[in-house]
């Protein structure tokens, strides 16, 4: 069985920062470089992740008043039925649908079309990584202007094409409101996705995918047997990526509709972050908010075993004794 | 463990230590009136337009010039100004000196000590009583906010399309208002610029109706509800308030529940709605060459009705935590004074709040509103006193209600539940 080739430079660096830590003065200096950094980590994050650890067992409005110590009672309200949060969770459920599986496959799907070498596709990849850096407030007035059921863009071309029976009130309709929003958030995340599928693509061996020509594979098949299975790592990357924006959705929606109308499109963080500077229920809030982080730990350790994953070579070697 | 290991979790203790001590709130710095006077004061406020922006940093001016005091001004948008100003509340000595207070949030305020009583301050005092009563200023029977100005809540109207659609006179009673809506329908013009995306701009309509038929007859309501000592649903003024927020539903904009506040001001402006129940639209207004009056919006069958909703829009509260009070008093003593209060008035659209000082001339329209304010008392937004949280209730209800998803007796009920979990 061949050695895996970085384990022994893996040795060496491991050798090696051991040494460095042991001598004093680089030591010293590794501290110095380190220590403002951490500081600014441990001001910056852990205080106010142990702050809303603390303030989810109280009674804390958010502004003034000693807090109280309530136990698990925050907790207890979060699982016992009311119907706000009830409905938040639902509709976050379904945002998590659209912003997981529709937005992976369509993402996916893309890149399998951009990754080749089509005439301008350089320019296809820039314009679909575009949304991904325009500010999201720019992004969420400029669709909710284009989403104006009166003098909106989308309705106006619509009735300008005769097509006035397709035009609705996207934002308004108790059953559209939050479907339009997830379209925006999807056009602006999609790209991000993309380029990472593009990226995955690039890593398939060459040698793999000539082997599977030379054997008769066509594109579907390539796809199935080839592309897809040694993808995997990359659907698994972004997968958690975007199970982790959806659970943490909630500018879109805050700067669109503000959870309306008639709290359709209130988010579980769009709740929590009402609960806490509406409703003064800062104690309650952080008690969804940690539920949210326990969620999210198992999330980001996977998505951290995805990113050290090295066994690209022995998976290729797999995918071609299957395709054979 | 690896000794590198060990050491990293040892400065992240003392980093996290001393990120406690650096964060924990700045001890208050107590106002000591022997100390030198401050060089600025901070002066936290919304952003209500070009002219309000104008009139304040113009007065500030006046009163380093006079003083030598700095009043460093900060404006935020209404929609993010409580949160921030109360995240700078919570700084302790950082926080502002001087301070716009929405009247729901001073109770608040006072129990964490970010307003000083002001009864003993002779401006204070030279206040028209209900000025120096305005809507929860009141705490344990000292004021702690102060109105620098009251304003009608009345209706513009484009009187060149009244004229289109064959109407002579704004309307005296709702019967009037919804025939005078029709003709205007069957004019091919929006009768009210009204719409609900924005929810708390569906709530002007309500406020008109409470104002009428809530408050007059019981002027604690707000405050009696909260307490628990009344519901919102046994009370017929406010569910025939809700119902109308319902009924008048065919004049708005169309598609209402995805038209925003902004939209629904446009098409005033444009000239494509007729009615525009708020006076804030006044300075975008005179960009335009429209030909507007001014009537009191009726919600009742009575051509003389007593009440309309007007309130102190504006109330500004002094923060002893910095320790500057003495300076912020001076600077809101300075608002009064007689050659700088006229100039605020103006800058603010609205009509004073003291005696003997004439209605600013900021508009055209004033005098035709001043008129219509005739005779007729003040109630403010019901709003105004209730608990953190049921005023979110109350606007989602109503887009629920024009929606067709609830009924007003539903709307009530929500609230009640809302004054329950609030408590």
């Amino acid at each position: 069985m061949t050695a895996i080739p970085g384990a022994a430079a893996l040795r060496a660096r491991r050798t090696r920062t051991r040494s460095l830590a042991s001598t004093g003065t680089d030591g010293a200096r590794f501290w110095l470089a380190a220590g403002p950094a951490l500081a600014v980590f441990a001001v910056f994050t852990i205080v106010p992740m142990a702050s809303v650890v603390y303030y989810s067992f109280t009674d804390y409005s958010g502004f003034v008043g000693v807090p109280k110590f309530v136990g698990l009672d925050n907790y207890a309200r979060i699982f016992s039925g009311d119907k706000h949060i009830l409905g938040a969770l639902g509709h976050t459920l379904v945002y998590s649908f659209f912003y997981v599986v529709v937005q992976i496959a369509i993402a996916f799907l893309l890149a399998v079309l951009l990754e080749r070498a089509i005439r301008g596709a350089a320019f296809y990849r820039a314009a679909f990584f575009l949304p991904v850096v325009i500010s999201s407030v720019a992004v969420a007035y400029t669709w909710s202007f284009m989403y104006d059921p009166n003098s909106g863009t989308i309705n106006g071309v619509l009735r300008g094409l005769g097509l006035g029976s397709l035009a609705h009130d996207w934002l308004g309709d108790y059953n559209l409101a939050l479907l339009s929003v997830i379209v925006v958030d999807l056009w602006r995340n999609i790209g991000y996705s993309i380029v990472i599928f593009i990226a995955g693509l690039g890593t398939i061996p060459a040698e793999v995918v000539e082997a599977a020509r030379i054997d008769g594979a066509g594109p579907i098949a390539m796809l199935r047997r080839i592309t897809i299975p040694l993808m995997t790592p990359t659907f698994g990357l972004v997968t958690v990526l975007a199970v982790n924006g959806a659970l943490r959705a909630f500018d879109t929606v805050y700067l669109m509709t503000g959870g309306g109308p008639g709290n359709q499109t209130e988010l579980y963080m769009t709740l929590a972050f009402d609960k806490a500077f509406s409703n003064r229920q800062f104690g309650l809030s952080s008690a969804m908010s940690i539920l949210v982080v326990l969620v999210l730990i198992p999330v980001a350790i996977l998505q951290s075993r995805l990113g050290r994953d090295d066994r690209p070579a022995r998976r290729s070697r797999r995918v071609v004794a299957g395709v054979r | 463990m690896a000794t590198w290991m060990k050491a990293t979790a040892g400065v992240a203790a003392i980093a996290l230590a001393t990120g406690l001590a650096a964060c924990s709130s700045s001890t208050p710095a107590g106002d000591d009136e022997s100390a030198a006077t401050p060089q600025s004061l901070s002066f936290l406020l919304t952003d209500n337009g070009p002219e309000w922006s104008a009139a304040f940093k113009t007065i500030a001016a006046g009163f380093e010039k006079k003083t030598g005091i700095t009043v460093n001004i900060e404006q935020f948008s209404s929609d993010d100004y409580d949160k921030t100003v109360e995240t700078r509340l919570s700084a302790g000595a950082d926080g502002p000196d001087f301070y716009l207070v929405r009247p729901a949030s001073i109770p608040d305020y006072v129990a964490g000590g970010y307003l000083t009583p002001l009864d003993d301050q002779s401006w204070f005092t030279a206040l028209e009583p209900a000025a120096q009563k305005a809507p929860n200023a009141v705490q344990d029977g000292s004021a702690y906010a102060f109105p620098i100005a009251k304003s009608g809540n009345h209706v513009v109207y484009n009187k060149d399309l009244f004229a289109k659609a064959g109407i002579e006179a704004p309307p005296l009673t709702l019967s009037e208002l919804t025939d005078d809506a029709k003709k205007l329908l069957d004019a091919g013009v929006t009768p009210i610029a009204m719409s609900g995306k924005d929810s708390w701009w569906l709530q002007f309509i309500l406020f008109h109706a409470t104002a009428q038929q809530v408050l007059p007859n019981d002027p604690d309501n707000g405050a009696e509800i909260m307490a628990g000592d009344k519901t919102f649903s046994g009370d017929a003024g406010w569910e025939s308030s809700v119902q109308l927020v319902k009924d008048l539903e065919p004049y708005y904009l169309p598609d209402p529940l995805g038209t925003s506040a902004d939209a629904a001001k446009a098409a005033f402006l444009d000239g494509s709605a007729a009615m525009f129940p708020a006076p804030w639209v006044l300075p975008d207004v005179r960009t335009t060459d429209l030909n507007v009056g001014a009537f009191v919006f009726p919600t009742t069958e009575n051509p003389k009705e007593p009440s309309m909703w007007g309130d102190f829009p504006y109330l500004f509260g002094v923060n002893p935590t910095p320790g500057h009070t003495k300076a912020a008093e001076e600077f809101a003593a300075y608002l009064f004074e007689s050659d700088v209060y006229p100039q605020l008035l103006t800058g603010v659209a609205a009509f004073p709040v003291v005696d003997g000082v004439a209605a600013p001339d900021s508009d055209p329209i004033f005098a035709e509103a001043q008129a219509a304010y005739a005779g007729r008392t003040f109630y403010g937004s019901p709003n105004d006193t209730w608990l953190p949280g049921v005023g979110d209730v109350l606007t989602a209800q109503l887009q629920d209600l024009l929606a067709g998803k609830s009924s007003a007796k539903d709307v009530l009920s929500a609230l009640d539940d809302a004054v329950a979990d609030a408590q």
